[in-house]
């Protein structure tokens, strides 16, 4: 046991004194050349795997000391008055061979082995210990525990009369309301940070004569505990504060990052809708998500009642949480009996999620507004069609006018384009062509109670109308309605007397389509124009619209023209600013830095870092332009530089033009 | 295509945008009786969410439902703002604490930036006609809707130019009426729109 | 006789004699012909300061890829007119460069450099790289909107360098034309880039909105009018006036067709082309049709031509120049096109603008030196033309004197040598 317990001490003492050494010229190293953050954590584990490799190869190779058999014979060694009576003992198992034998010498001979081994590496550690003493604390200390901001506790060999901005650390704290902690930057020269958040400056030394300049604004600095300290405050500007000692000066360019508001998608109710009557329960799903977290979250209604010009609005909010988490997705129900809602009523819908953010106030995300639509009364008997807003397809929808137009001109142009061209073009206006006939179709036919199958049959299939008499007749069958002739001439329907045009175009349109398809344009205006003529007189018969547009009054301008009682006065016009005044300044400075660039490279870069700054409203890729150069001049990267700097010139001022021959005249391309 | 004024009435998708149907026709027809203007005879109407909205630099908005753009549509209105259009927008409920004028202003500010006041000494007011700041309507004097004279416009200016121009005056009330009907009233209540269009198209 | 170590000691003694005899000679003889110094491209700059200090009646003679940078020219001139015979050869490019500031706020530089077809300029100032273009015909222009320092223009190895001049002096640009969204935009465009405007759109009869003082076309204070229609038919006959002093005239869409400009425009006005536009085409320039130039006058200049005719056309009217332009709705390209067109519609304005914009002829056109900006000039100037060096009149190299020295040491210690080591056994 004693053997053993001075064989582990020795293994501890050299595992010790291994880390403790490598401590120690590492904290040389630090004192010649500081090293980083990076290097120091790497070493301190380099030192403690030392320390427990040495520890565990000692008590590896002493192991043998935790067998009886190996302390007998080393024994038996020292002591040959034994005669092998310990081993045989310990062999055999038999105590009693080994009774009259006196233990105490023995366990003197192992004190005094104990000591001698234990003895070397303590002496060793105590010396180590003796140098770590002496060593600056801070030398030390960096590499005990390194950790960013521990820059200031780096010995310092510097005279009075040198800067105290050298070495600097800042202490970046977010607004608590993020949640985040408190991170540290050594040697500050480009802070990114939270709006709202504090930045604490730290120096070494007093803080007397310190001072930071940020626009007119001065702070002094603070001191405590032999360390200066400035405390600024992140706005939503960028700006640029000069931190000066005495003739001695840094720049710290702080570049404010806007915390965003949430981002809410509503999920359900997926699109709009239009209800015959106001009863059942809709579901609503929203996922929301924000940079730091949610506040709070809810859906919002608004209830409009009324038609022409009275109109009554109620709002209200469902399922209203406060999630607190970067993520999250709210559900609820919307009762339309509960809304007592009438027909014509529409019910707007969204999701809205508010942040925490105490500072700028509360950044509101919100989602696409979802419409839910009472259906009036006489809303499914007529074929008026509603002005409302303009489906997908719609949008993209060119009217029969222009297709005539388009096939003109490219039967006009057949003769001088090539037949690939001539096919693209008209398989091109084919495809409108068939995009305006699903919009007339579905006009007679979905709005008519059919089903929308007529569009999507098959060309060929058995269930394609294939006369103007079966299409008619199956318009008319889809309606429900009695073919008793009200007041339409012919003994025609309404229905039939609206739509008969309609689908007169539909037909024609087809007709149109087929030929363009095999690129024979002359061959397809003729059912063009008929397709034309047809909608023309649809729209004559009553209130169709095909993309909902309402009824034009045409005026007769050159009837009306000056015709007015009263006279006007003239006026002047006041000037716009240039909205280059800013790009002008700044082309001015740039130049002037970059010149400046041969001279006082070190100025050059902190005036780079101002312009940076400026920058970063407007012209943000200009300003990260002159970042990266601003980088690699410190790196010394000069190519880097170049390439950065010509990058943004060219953001800067805009692109030179080049021609490859001596110009004629003046600069026009 | 040629290059005359054409009255664009824009189209979204969340409300009734076409509740003056006739405002257009009224205002081509003012702009040709004083103003020798190449206007069309017809006026257009553009959805805000086809990039077709920016090939007419004036349009006008109204409705008396709430306002939300969708994605396509603020992105739209964005660029045609940034472009130096001009967007005109009058509450047709004339109700400061209605729907359309909170949805409506809100889209704005979340969109472009948050209306002011226009000063009454502004240009417009003096662009053709001399006006000593917006003309009150009938719909005001009546007590229609938040029962208010509004004393000011409001405006998003970029660099001194109107890009959004908010009314609550309900001049889309005001001005809905068939051009021939000019013939009865004694004073032309349609004046402001002269100016309204002498400043976009000169400003 | 003598033995063969005293014959031995005896020619040592002669030819030491001999070569000290062949020193004293070459040193107070002249030599029959000249001596010539030679260099290349690359090594000349390091030899002009030896060349210096060589006897006159050593030639000196240069073998140039490129011209040798001014300073080095002007020091071999000065070797020559110093007595020494001072030659060159070879085939260095023949290249020369001049820039002019563009009548533009933003300072834009235009630079021309003249260069052998095929080969590639580049053009760099103190900050970077400005551009690079290779050349098809006679040389290169670039217009850059900025610049740092010198330019320097490198082409095929050969160097080349201009300062930047200094920019030009802003005057008003005058635009009319009835209210319309052209007028508007234009002007917008141009003070945007910061040019002084003086505007008048007219309205209705005697109502106008206007800008700035009223109109007096005068080059003093205005560089350039812009007619959007034919309204600038009420300018009159001051505007004839106004571009023979070397103002500048833009007829954008049809006004070259009023009576006061037919004279002064590069052409007539065609029928409009005609355009079908689908909902979802991008807007671009001339997309939406135009007036096209009919006619072009016999000193027209063809700027910019379509498929469907001439869009755009210059002229030079006396001191001044005239610009016809067929777009009439150009505003739609900035309001309708693809990303950044309001960026390029209110840059392409600049630049026609800036094609007319009256320039008081003493600007400075920003040459730093001559001898910098036409090297091959320079050098032929100094030195005169290039005169290869024929073979039959080289001399033979001389012996280095430190051998002839080292050979007399060896003959002597040769010769104390064989003495000291006589009777060795």
């Amino acid at each position: 046991m004693i053997l053993a317990i001075g064989l582990a001490l020795r293994a501890a003492g050299w595992g010790l004194l291994a880390v403790m050494t490598l401590i120690i010229g590492s904290a040389l190293a630090d004192l010649a050349a500081p090293l980083p953050v990076a290097t120091r954590m790497t070493l301190l584990a380099i030192a403690i795997a030392a320390g427990l490799v040495t520890a565990a190869t000692l008590a590896w190779r002493d192991r043998y000391v935790l067998s009886l058999e190996r302390v007998a014979l080393w024994i038996e060694e020292r002591f040959p008055s034994l005669e092998f009576a310990l081993a045989t003992a310990v062999e055999t198992g038999a105590p009693a061979i080994a009774s009259n034998v006196a233990p105490e010498s023995w366990r003197a001979t192992a004190v005094r082995r104990a000591i001698r081994v234990v003895r070397p590496p303590f002496a060793a550690v105590l010396v180590a210990g003796v140098i770590i003493f002496v060593l600056p604390s801070g030398a030390v200390a960096r590499m005990r525990t390194p950790h960013r901001g521990d820059a200031l506790d780096r010995p310092s060999r510097s005279s009075s009369a040198a800067s105290r901005l050298t070495p600097l650390v800042a202490d970046i704290t977010p607004p608590a309301y993020t949640g985040q902690r408190t991170t540290t930057v050594d040697e500050p020269s480009d802070v990114r940070a939270l709006v709202g958040s504090t930045i604490a400056v730290r120096g070494r030394g007093a803080g007397s004569g310190i001072v930071a300049r940020r626009g007119t604004d001065s702070i002094l600095a603070a001191t405590e505990n032999g360390r200066w300290s400035i405390t600024l405050r992140v706005d939503a500007r960028p700006t640029a504060v000069r931190i000066v000692d005495r003739g001695f000066q840094r720049i710290i360019a702080i570049e404010p990052v806007t915390d965003l508001p949430p981002i809410v998608s509503l999920l359900t109710p997926a699109r709009d809708s239009v209800l015959r009557t106001p009863m059942g329960r809709i579901a609503l799903s929203a996922d929301a998500s924000d940079d730091f977290g949610i506040a709070s979250a809810a859906f919002e209604y608004i209830v409009s009642s009324g038609e022409g010009e009275n109109f009554k609005f109620r709002s209200g909010t469902l399922g209203a949480t406060q999630p607190n988490a970067r993520r999250t997705t709210i559900n609820a129900s919307l009762s339309l009996e509960s809304l007592g809602l009438n027909p014509g009523d529409i019910v707007h819908i969204r999701a809205v999620a508010r942040d925490g953010n105490n500072v700028s106030g509360p950044g509101i995300g919100s989602s696409e507004t979802r419409t839910i639509r009472i259906a009036r009364h006489d809303e499914y008997d007529s074929v008026a069609v509603e002005a409302a807003g303009p489906s997908d397809e719609e949008k993209s929808v060119i009217s029969e006018r222009m297709l005539i137009m388009l096939a003109e001109a490219l039967e006009k142009a057949r003769p001088r384009i090539a037949r690939d061209s001539l096919v693209s073009e008209a398989r091109s206006i084919a495809a409108d062509q068939k995009r305006l006939r699903r919009t007339v179709g579905e006009v007679v036919f979905t709005r008519l109670g059919g089903e929308s199958g007529e569009e999507h049959s098959d060309e060929d299939s058995p269930a394609r109308a294939k006369t103007m008499q079966d299409m008619l007749a199956r318009a008319d069958s889809a309606t429900n309605r009695s073919t008793d002739p009200i007041d339409f001439g012919g003994g025609e329907s309404p229905v039939v007397a609206i739509n008969k045009p309609l689908l007169e175009a539909y037909n024609a349109m087809w007709d149109a389509s087929t030929e363009l398809e095999i690129a024979e344009p002359g061959r397809a205006l003729p059912h063009m124009r008929r397709a034309l003529a047809a909608i023309q007189r649809a729209r004559a018969a009553e209130r169709v619209y095909l993309r909902g547009r309402p009824p034009e009054v045409v005026v007769d301008v050159n009837k009306v023209r000056l015709q007015g009682k009263d006279k006007g006065t003239s006026s002047v016009r006041r000037p716009n600013s240039a909205a280059d005044s800013a790009t002008l300044r700044r082309i001015e400075r740039f130049t002037n830095i970059v010149e400046l660039v041969g001279r006082d490279a070190p100025a050059a870069i902190d005036s780079l870092l101002i312009l940076r700054i400026d920058a970063l409203g407007d012209a943000p890729s200009f300003a990260a332009a002159i970042g990266e150069a601003t980088n690699a001049m410190r790196r010394g990267q000069s190519a880097a530089a170049t390439e950065a700097l010509a990058r943004a010139r060219r953001l800067l001022a805009g692109e030179p033009i080049a021609r490859d021959s001596l110009a004629r005249w003046g600069v026009v391309p | 295509m040629t290059s005359e004024f054409v009255f664009a009435t824009a189209q979204y998708e969340s409300g009734d945008w076409d509740s003056a149907p006739l405002l257009p026709a009224n205002i081509i027809d003012t702009i040709a009786r004083y103003t020798e203007i190449t206007v069309a005879p017809t006026g257009v109407v553009v959805p805000l969410s086809d990039d077709r909205m920016l090939r007419y630099p004036l349009l006008y908005l109204t409705g008396h439902l709430p306002v939300r753009f969708n994605e396509a549509e603020r992105r739209n209105v964005k660029r045609f703002v940034d472009r130096g259009g001009l967007l005109f927008i009058d509450d047709h409920n004339h109700d400061i604490d209605g729907t359309f004028h909170k949805t409506a202003t809100e889209e704005i500010a979340r969109t472009i930036a948050p209306l002011a006041e226009l000063p009454n000494d502004h240009p417009l007011y003096s662009a053709f006609f001399k006006f000593d700041g917006p003309p009150t309507t009938s719909h005001e004097l009546n007590g229609w809707g938040d029962n208010l004279v509004h004393k000011h416009l409001l405006a998003v200016q970029r660099a001194g130019k109107i890009a959004v121009l908010f009314s609550n005056k309900d001049y889309s009330s005001e001005w809905n009426y068939h051009p021939e009907s000019k013939r009865f009233l004694t004073v032309d209540n349609t004046r402001f729109a002269v100016n309204l269009v002498v400043y976009a198209l000169t400003a | 006789m003598r033995s063969p170590r005293s014959t031995f000691e005896l020619v040592c003694r002669l030819a030491a004699f001999g070569v000290l005899g062949w020193l004293l000679g070459g040193s107070v003889m002249s030599s029959p012909t000249r001596r010539l110094e030679r260099a290349s491209t690359s090594g000349i700059a390091g030899r002009v300061a030896a060349w210096t200090r060589s006897p006159p009646n050593v030639r000196l003679h240069a073998d140039l890829t490129t011209a040798p940078d001014p300073w080095i020219v002007d020091w071999l001139a000065a070797l020559g007119h110093s007595g020494h015979g001072v030659t060159w050869s070879g085939s260095p490019p023949a290249v020369a460069m001049g820039t002019e500031a563009v009548a533009d706020p933003r300072g834009s530089v235009r630079v021309d450099v003249a260069a052998p077809a095929h080969t590639r300029v580049v053009l760099r100032d103190s900050a970077s790289v400005v551009d690079s273009v290779r050349v098809s015909e006679l040389g290169a222009t670039i217009m850059t909107p900025l610049v740092v320092g010198e330019l320097v223009a490198d082409v095929g190895g050969q160097r080349v360098v201009a300062s930047a001049p200094d920019s030009a002096p802003l005057r008003a640009i005058v635009v009319v034309g009835d209210a319309s969204w052209e007028g508007k935009f234009i002007v917008s465009a141009l003070e945007e880039r910061g040019w002084p405007v003086v505007a008048r759109f007219h309205v209705a009869p005697n109502v106008d909105v206007t800008q700035g003082t009223p109109l007096v076309l005068d080059t003093n204070r205005i560089a350039a009018v812009v007619a959007i229609d034919t309204s600038v038919q009420s300018l009159g006959s001051a505007l004839e006036h106004f571009v023979h002093e070397g103002g500048g005239l833009v007829l954008a869409g049809a006004a070259s067709s009023a009576s006061a400009v037919v004279s002064l425009a590069p052409g007539s006005v065609g029928a409009r082309t005609r355009v079908v536009l689908r909902p979802a085409d991008t807007i671009g320039l001339g997309t939406t049709g135009f007036y096209p130039v009919t006619a072009l006058k016999s000193d027209g200049v063809i700027l910019d031509r379509r498929p469907s005719g001439i869009a755009v056309a210059a002229r030079r009217i006396g001191a001044g120049r005239v610009v016809q332009i067929g777009y009439d709705d150009s505003w739609r390209w900035r309001m309708a096109g693809g990303p950044g067109s309001e960026v390029a519609y209110r840059d392409w304005w600049s630049r026609v603008i800036a094609s007319v914009a009256y320039l008081p002829g003493s600007l400075p056109r920003g040459a730093v030196t001559q001898s910098a900006s036409a090297p091959l000039a320079h050098l032929t100037e100094r030195l005169g033309p290039a005169r290869p060096v024929s073979a039959d009149r080289l001399p033979s190299a001389p012996i280095d004197q430190r051998i002839l020295l080292g050979l007399i040491m060896i003959f002597l210690l040769m010769e104390w040598s064989s003495r000291r080591l006589r009777g060795l056994k």
